[in-house]
């Protein structure tokens, strides 16, 4: 019979960012931590919609798990700025700066809008489906491509655009 | 208190025995039997009725026993013929044997004989596995007196007797139709503004159309055929047509105005009641009642009961007010008019009566055709594959066609039948203003004094608005009781009494240690077929119980128990000393943690998942409870890492990612007290051991029962529990199993010889 040991969730352990730092090395991005050199690591956010600036986790090439930082703030300058970089080329949202026009068009709704990457025109196949609205706050919609936009807040848009998306919503 | 205690409890005994001869109703051909026999009425101990004989005839056969005899005897003038006669100690038990349609009931006897007591039909299929039970224990020389009680079934009123509606639980006959009404007020009472208003102006809007008709008398009699041109008494008069139509109509938008957000008010109010009632139901409310069946109470009973308090009522009241209006009216402008046109009043609503009789069925029938098409419909999309794998899609065809044309043929006959119908009705309602023409002409062109060719197009035009309400009204009735079962219905899911329920003094506890005890515990979803029978184990805190056995063994039962979705019929479960049921339900929940086979989760991010027991959670102790459920990795690799959207139950997540996420739940809800349900079940072997990490995890320092059809993922289990209807069979680790060569050997052996099986495929 075992004796009884009290369930506990315990810590969860995150990289201490003094410890850790990012380098390229021959165009693959590597994590030096305490105990060893990753190559070619993968950097992810834990909630790239809901707190995209707070815990950043790295993932070896082959997905295992390397750790978390709850700040990124907190790393060293150079190690920030490769961060960055790495998670701008992951997270690629355009954000939409203004909506000029959706409508129905076979079935699909069709998008015009102005974002901070340029004019896009697209599709969204079923509309509820592929539009994120994370409590009320950040909207992302996903066109038929699998492209994502940031819509952001509905306060935040301009009162045209938001005249026209409050027509679907 | 004069009297000796031990006489007192001989006395309550002599009382019960008494209550028996009343309750049962003995016909006195049994009772001057059993005086005949020697045996005392009030001696008996158990008495009830069958209601089918020996040779199978439906009649009454009664079973009678004192604490030393058994009798079975049938009435028969003023004897009973005795069929069974003999010693109580002559038997064992007393067990019942269903057949199909009836039932035996038997009687072991000591030596291994069986004898035959009596037959009865399933309609005292609740009554007589009691019946069986209270002579066991005669036998057993303990019994206590006992009656069955009075046909308690789910489909038949208790008052009244008859068959209820399906899934109803309503007497339409014996509900309390004052009562109902009166709570149905009670939702309008917080509008009562709102009603008070819309009332108002729907007289107002009737009294309006009290006066065009008024009006055209004046302009017929002083303007038209007066002679002359008196252009401003016609300027004027048409003015006022004017304004009275604009008056109307503008009280009738703002009547429809309000009339709307009363009853959008009211939906809401009366749906948010309703569906927090059925959130707080225990389980067993819903195994007796379907979820279609359910729902349709949310939606469409709902509706009918809006429906009844915001247009219904409205167009009663208005509808009583117009015929009274009205009728004065006529009967102002001439009596002897007025008497001709109610003339064929009774007749107009006696056919209308009748003819709704025959369309109603008319209707019935189309209605039925139509679900039965979209059932048809609704089987064969859902089955397509079926249907294709096996070549059968003209058969469907024809399937379908054939439903098809049924409807057709209901629809043709209904629709020819309304309309021929309505038109002769709408015939028979104007026949009174034939007879106002005739007479009233009459009247005019020999000119009786103050009847004028004005007054009668007056008349005619108030006796048009005279028949419509009076057939609305004939309706009322059957209308009224459709809405008032419908709303009982309603509330009938509001007041349902909750199986599991609180105890009265609930005992707060904050954390337990997970001591298990069953006491005895018997039970079973239909109280008189057990499920579980007499299970006695001990569990200690932190100990892992594996509970294993065929399906149907009682494994799901027992994990129902433990976690009070239902409540023992007899015996106790204690968990640290104390009853399950006196222990408050929600501490008790928090205690405990549920990895279900097939894991559910909502709609909504990771995150909102995991987080969903404990929503004060910190986001790293919810990663931290990903990483131990082995969920970490998957998540961060998905675009939106925990704001991932999971989608309708789950279902933008794998199998086995959706069993990892369960995991996390149960991890970060840290309860003392685990059920794990197959949580295995069909994935691959490399996700198996992920999730058999992650289990590790979660089940260390807990109490857990699990439950697992495949055998090997149990090895961990402190001790392995066999079930075989709903008794423990064997106990004892793996290795003590296995060496025993009993059950559970029977049933590795089993499972190994299809893993072979699978192999060779």
């Amino acid at each position: 019979m075992t004796t009884q040991v009290e369930p506990e969730l315990g810590q969860f352990e995150l990289l201490d960012p003094k410890r850790i730092r990012l380098f390229k090395h021959r165009g693959m991005l590597c994590l030096e931590t305490e105990t060893a050199i990753h190559l070619k690591v993968l950097v992810a956010r834990a909630f790239p919609l809901s707190r995209p600036k707070r815990y950043v986790g790295f993932l070896t090439r082959d997905n295992d798990d390397i750790g978390m930082v709850r700040d990124p703030s907190e790393l060293d300058p150079k190690t920030q700025s490769l961060l960055e970089e790495a998670l701008e080329k992951r997270y690629f949202a355009p954000k939409i700066r203004k909506i000029e026009a959706i409508f129905r068009e076979h079935g699909n709704l069709r998008w015009i809008v102005d974002t901070d990457l340029g004019h896009r025109d697209f599709a969204v196949h079923d509309f509820r489906e592929n539009l994120l609205n994370l409590s009320g706050q950040t909207m992302y919609v996903t066109d038929v491509d699998g492209n994502r936009y940031d819509i952001g807040k509905l306060k935040d848009l301009d009162p045209a655009s938001r005249g026209i998306l409050q027509r679907w919503i | 208190m004069r009297k000796a205690p031990e006489e007192s409890e001989t006395e309550l005994q002599e009382k019960r025995r008494r209550e028996i001869t009343r309750r049962t109703d003995l016909p006195d051909s049994v009772v001057a039997t059993l005086k005949d026999e020697g045996v005392d009425p009030n001696e008996l101990v158990v008495a009830a009725c069958s209601d089918v004989e020996e040779d199978g005839t439906f009649g009454e056969t009664w079973v009678t026993a004192t604490h030393t005899r058994l009798f079975t005897m049938t009435p028969n003038g003023d004897r009973a013929h005795i069929l069974l006669n003999l010693p109580v100690t002559r038997f064992k038990e007393f067990k019942v044997e269903p057949q199909v349609g009836n039932s035996i009931l038997e009687g072991y006897t000591t030596d291994g004989e069986f004898i035959e007591v009596l037959r009865y039909s399933n309609a005292l299929g609740r009554q007589f596995p009691q019946v069986a039970k209270h002579l066991s224990k005669l036998a057993e020389g303990e019994g206590e007196a006992f009656v069955p009680d009075a046909r308690v079934q789910e489909d038949i009123c208790p008052t009244c007797g008859r068959i209820l509606q399906h899934g109803s639980g309503v007497c339409p006959h014996c509900m309390k139709k004052s009562k109902t009404l009166h709570r149905m007020g009670s939702y309008l009472l917080k509008y009562k503004w709102y009603v008070l208003s819309v009332w108002s102006l729907l007289l107002l809007t009737r009294a309006t159309l009290l006066l065009p008709p008024f009006i055209t008398k004046i302009l017929i009699d002083r303007v038209l055929t007066a002679g002359g041109r008196n252009l401003a008494l016609l300027g004027t008069l048409v003015f006022v047509l004017a304004a009275a139509r604009l008056a109307e109509v503008f009280m009738q938008i703002v009547q429809s105005r309000l009339t709307s957000i009363a009853a959008i008010s009211l939906t809401y109010d009366i749906r948010r009641d309703l569906y927090s009632a059925l959130q707080k139901q225990s389980l067993s409310f819903y195994d007796r009642r379907k979820v279609g069946n359910l729902m349709s109470r949310v939606t469409s009973d709902t509706n009918m009961l809006l429906s009844f308090l915001v247009d219904g009522l409205q167009h009663v009241v208005v509808h009583v007010l117009t015929l009274l209006g009205i009728g004065l009216m006529l009967f102002v402008i001439n009596w002897q008019l007025a008497l001709y046109v109610l003339l064929p009043a009774p007749l107009v609503v006696l056919i209308t009566k009748m003819v709704w009789k025959h369309i109603r069925v008319v209707y019935f029938r189309l209605h039925a055709r139509w679900a039965h098409l979209s059932g048809t419909l609704n089987d064969s999309l859902s089955g397509i594959r079926v249907v294709k794998a096996f070549g059968q899609e003209d058969r469907e065809i024809e399937r379908f066609d054939d439903r098809s044309t049924d409807l057709f043929v209901a629809g043709v006959e209904a629709s020819q039948l309304s309309q021929t119908i309505f038109p002769l009705l709408a015939f028979l309602t104007s026949s009174g203003s034939l007879l106002v023409w005739w007479f009233g002409g009459l009247k005019v062109m020999h000119g009786v004094e103050g009847f004028t060719l004005g007054t009668l197009i007056a008349f005619l035009g108030y006796l048009g608005m005279f028949y419509g309400p009076l057939q609305a009204l004939t309706n009322i009735s059957s209308w009224l009781s459709r809405a008032l079962t419908a709303s009982e219905r309603v509330f009938e899911v509001m007041d349902a009494k909750r199986d599991v329920s609180e105890s009265r003094h609930p005992k707060r506890i904050d954390t337990v240690d997970g001591r298990f005890e069953f006491r005895d515990v018997t039970f079973g979803y239909d109280s008189n077929i057990p499920v579980m029978k007499d299970v006695q184990l001990t569990v200690e805190p932190g100990e892992m119980i594996g509970l294993v056995g065929r399906s149907g063994a009682g494994k799901s039962t027992l994990i129902n128990l433990i976690c009070r979705f239902y409540d023992v019929d007899e015996g106790a479960i204690l968990l640290d000393g104390v009853d399950l049921r006196e222990i408050s339900l929600d501490d008790y929940r928090r205690n405990l943690g549920v990895v279900l086979q097939e894991p559910f989760l909502f709609s909504g991010t990771v995150y909102e998942n995991i987080v969903y027991p404990r929503p004060n959670a910190s986001l790293e102790e919810v990663m931290q409870a990903a990483r131990l459920a082995n969920a970490h990795e998957f998540i961060m690799n998905s675009p939106d890492g925990y704001d991932f959207h999971v989608g309708e139950r789950g279902r933008r997540l794998s199998g086995g990612e959706r069993q990892r996420v369960s995991i996390a739940r149960a991890i970060l809800h840290n309860p003392s007290i685990l059920i794990l349900d197959e949580a295995t079940a069909s994935v691959d072997t490399e996700t198996e051991k992920q999730i058999q990490e992650a289990l590790e995890n979660l089940v260390r320092g807990r109490t857990v029962f699990a439950i697992a059809h495949r055998l090997c993922t149990l090895r961990n289990a402190d001790r392995l529990v066999v079930l075989d209807e709903g008794e423990i069979v064997e106990m004892g680790t793996h290795q003590e199993l296995l060496r025993k060569r009993g059950a559970y050997n029977k049933l590795v052996e089993m499972q190994t010889a299809i893993n072979k099986i699978k192999a060779v495929a």
